[in-house]
């Protein structure tokens, strides 16, 4: 039965692509779609009376905009209006189940309504994950790098996946200023605005908040040290790599492991001293990148290591061969 | 008391216990469905507009190994490669752990991928047998394969050695002979990105059966239900098992076993917990029960998660000899697994896990086997002493038959309903007419390779058997 039901949505699906494909490939052709009036007859809307029509026609012109920019794209959205589907993504915005909610955002964020951005706005911190990160999602796709005004009052979780695909959605903008409320955002309450106000930094090099970097060092949560450390590399200053030694001590493990490959980037001549220290150490793993960061960090890192080698020849020799490797690779 | 009296009370105490049992029994495998339904719909709705393709050449996805350990699989590996270094992912690199193969599986790697052994400071923070050589390719086209050559230690050993090799957080341990979808790391990927208060440990995937599908370069073309009885069998199954079972035990936090043939962990926890046990045959569920155990005993919050989208497909024993031993290896396995982590059965410091997840795969999945058996000679000997009153008899079989049926039925029911593999109506009869030999020549076959297990296990046999495959390769599609 739910085979049958699964064959005759198939030909629906079918016969409404028949339909709709004149529409689109006109809106591919045409630079405006200004006489689209003259494609709605009343047998048309009839037809696509039918809510499950209606929401395949939604389905098949955002599928299709995704493809397309420019004047395509405008038309795809003239004939979606025009057909009055944004009524029917209103309606989902406004239902009470959270997927519909969700999907009535994702549809009317796809068909660009901005004039629903500040209803969409209020989402951005919904109980509901996946209604929340539509919301930020429509909103950022709305207004840019003005959508990040969210993070103000986020106190709601902001995944690492919902962080990538806003990352993602904003590297096709172009930033020429610094991101004003960021220092703001690196002093939230909440530590995921803080974990994407580092990876923002980081991205966009905002050098100007390099000391409120340097404070998220001292956050209890352990994946903001870590991302802390990572960004730091990225908007290194010249005190930078002494700051990360004075905090190494006190660092978990796989957090001393990240601040020895940030000092493969950052540090100098004069932190030596540190880093070969660092080879004494019982694990092997730290050795290995505190070797790398020699290597990196001083001319004479390679013979350093090689002259190391009689130490404990097993060993060393090894980290020497894979350090040079790596060096040629 | 005489001994009619006797027979009566012994008969009366085994026909209430089989009862019981089946009653509990049932009622699981309804629970079970039932909870499935609601994961499987809520994963459903909650992906239904995320762009992979968007997010597949995103740089900031997290990086992940993809580590394949091979044994004398000199036919297949150029092609298994191949189809490895074509999925979409950007931060990926995947190591092919040569486990001491005894054909020429390593020197085709060297010609084809143009390898030269390269200097590698292998760290062992997890203790392995000896790495004889890391070998990366000369060629930058295929910069994201690493191939480790080592001794012959066993699959468990080979994994453990490829987690050392590993330069990512995240690893993904696979079978070099499994076909993955295109978006198949992203998608596993994903539940470790969506983490909040609770550490995602371990993720597992839908295994499918790939036996008749069309294959051609490493990728699935068109998925065919197996025109081979055992195979299609095994499909039946793999949907009972995958689509229902493992998504209900997920919802619940309580899920056991991650498939050896697909599974992703986070690599930090897999070292604290000491990596791939190679003192048994089932390391794979004995790995997630030691993750777990591991956080329970810290009182870490976590989760392992599952996702049912059918991202690996993999070839089934195509006769009952292969077939036999793939079986009794999962026995000994569960029983190792189970006798190993003895302390959780039982136990509510360890939650779900000990208090209902352990003590269903104990009762359910280790003991069922012998369940059966037993039952099966008490009928014999009931029938001998003219005890059985065969009418009560039959109804209860009919019942157990009818229920069996039932629950493929919804199976496959929510096969079709959600990820609709097989299109054809003629795939899903055969797939319902399939179902209805199993009760009589299927299960009690897939019991009776259990008792062997049972047995192996007792005379301590630790091999894994041969496991011969025809594999997907142009020759393979020629037989």
């Amino acid at each position: 039965m739910s085979l049958a039901f699964k064959k005759r949505d198939y030909f629906m699906n079918l016969r409404i692509q028949a339909i709709l494909d004149p529409w689109i490939s006109q809106a591919l052709i045409e630079e405006c779609l200004d006489n689209y009036q003259s494609y709605i007859t009343g047998g048309f809307l009839r037809y696509f009376k039918s809510g499950k029509r209606r929401q395949f026609a939604i389905d098949e012109l955002i599928n299709c905009k995704k493809n397309l920019a420019g004047d395509a794209a405008k038309n795809i959205v003239t004939l979606y209006e025009s057909l009055n589907l944004r009524d029917d993504s209103i309606q989902k915005l406004n239902n009470r189940i959270w997927y519909k909610k969700a999907k009535g955002i994702y549809e009317l964020y796809m068909m660009n309504q901005e004039q629903v951005h500040s209803e969409i706005l209020k989402y951005t911190n919904s109980k509901n994950e996946y209604v929340r990160m539509e919301a930020q999602t429509a909103v950022i796709g709305f207004l840019g790098f003005k959508g990040l005004i969210f993070l103000n009052t986020l106190n709601k979780p902001l995944t690492s996946w919902q962080q990538i695909k806003l990352l993602e959605q904003l590297k096709v903008l172009n930033l020429i200023e610094e991101i004003e409320d960021l220092p703001n955002w690196l002093k939230s309450e909440n530590d995921y605005v803080i974990l994407f106000a580092l990876k923002l930094t980081e991205i966009y090099q905002q050098m100007q908040v390099h000391d409120e970097t340097v404070s998220c060092l001292l956050s209890k949560n352990e994946n903001v040290r870590t991302q802390a450390i990572k960004t730091l590399s990225k908007i290194s200053n010249e005190k930078t790599a002494s700051i990360l030694i004075r905090y190494y001590e006190g660092e978990s493990q796989r957090n001393k492991t990240e601040i020895l490959r940030s000092l493969a980037v950052v540090a100098q001549e004069r932190e030596l001293d540190f880093l070969l220290a660092q080879l004494e150490n019982d694990d092997d793993n730290l050795k290995l990148d505190a070797a790398i960061a020699i290597a990196k960090c001083s001319h004479d890192g390679l013979k350093i290591l090689e002259g190391r080698i009689h130490l404990n020849p097993e060993t060393n020799n090894k980290i020497y061969l894979h350090v040079k490797n790596k060096l040629l690779a | 008391m005489n001994w009619n009296n006797i027979g009566d009370s012994i008969a009366n105490i085994l026909l209430y216990s089989a009862f019981l049992y089946s009653a509990i029994l049932f009622i699981f495998s309804i629970f079970i469905a039932l909870y499935s339904v609601g994961a499987t719909e809520e994963y459903m709705h909650k992906n239904e507009f995320t762009d992979y393709q968007l997010l597949a050449s995103s740089i900031h996805v997290p990086s992940v190994s993809i580590l394949a350990p091979a044994y004398n699989e000199g036919a297949t590996i150029i092609e298994n490669i191949r189809s490895l270094l074509s999925l979409y992912y950007t931060n990926m690199e995947v190591i092919i752990i040569n486990d001491g193969s005894k054909d020429d599986t390593l020197q085709k790697m060297i010609t084809a991928y143009q390898l030269e052994k390269i200097d590698f400071f292998v760290r062992y923070q997890i203790k392995t047998k000896e790495v004889r050589g890391v070998y990366k390719s000369k060629s930058p086209v295929y910069k994201k394969l690493t191939v480790v050559d080592k001794v012959n230690g066993g699959k468990a050993d080979a994994l453990n050695v490829g987690i050392n090799v590993s330069k990512n957080d995240y690893i993904v341990c696979i079978d070099v002979d499994c076909i993955l979808e295109q978006d198949a790391i992203l998608k596993m990927i994903k539940p470790f990105e969506e983490e909040t208060d609770k550490k995602i440990i371990a993720s597992g995937g839908v295994v499918r059966i790939a036996n008749s599908c069309e294959i051609k370069d490493g990728r699935l073309i068109k998925v065919h239900l197996p025109e081979n009885y055992w195979a299609r069998m095994q499909s039946l199954e793999y949907i009972r098992a995958f689509l229902l079972g493992r998504m209900a035990w997920a919802r619940m936090n309580g899920l056991l076993l991650i498939s050896g043939a697909f599974g992703a962990f986070n690599k930090e926890i897999a070292i604290k917990s000491g990596g791939y046990d190679h003192n048994t045959v089932g390391e794979d569920m004995e790995l997630v029960m030691r993750m777990r155990r591991y956080m329970e005993e810290r009182n870490l919050p976590y989760k392992v998660t599952y996702i049912p989208d059918p991202l690996c497909w993999t070839e089934a024993p195509t006769n009952a000899k292969i077939l036999g031993r793939q079986r009794n290896r999962w026995t000994r396995g569960t029983i190792e697994t189970l006798k190993f982590h003895k302390k959780m059965f039982l136990n509510p410091k360890f939650g779900v896990i000990g208090m209902i997840s352990y003590p269903y795969w104990f009762f359910f999945e280790m003991m069922a086997p012998l369940v059966e058996l037993a039952g099966f000679i008490g009928l014999l000997i009931m029938a001998f002493l003219g005890m059985v009153e065969w009418s009560i008899c039959l109804a209860f079989f009919l019942f157990i038959v009818s229920f069996g049926y039932m629950y493929s039925a919804f199976a496959i029911y929510m096969e079709v309903r959600t990820y609709n593999m097989y299109k054809r109506r003629k795939d899903i009869a055969m797939l319902l007419l399939t179902s209805f030999t199993e009760p009589f020549f299927f299960h009690p076959f897939v019991v009776w390779a259990a008792i062997k297990g049972y047995v192996d296990y007792i005379r301590k046999k630790k091999s894994w058997g041969e496991m011969t495959r025809q594999g997907f390769g142009p020759v393979a599609q020629k037989k």
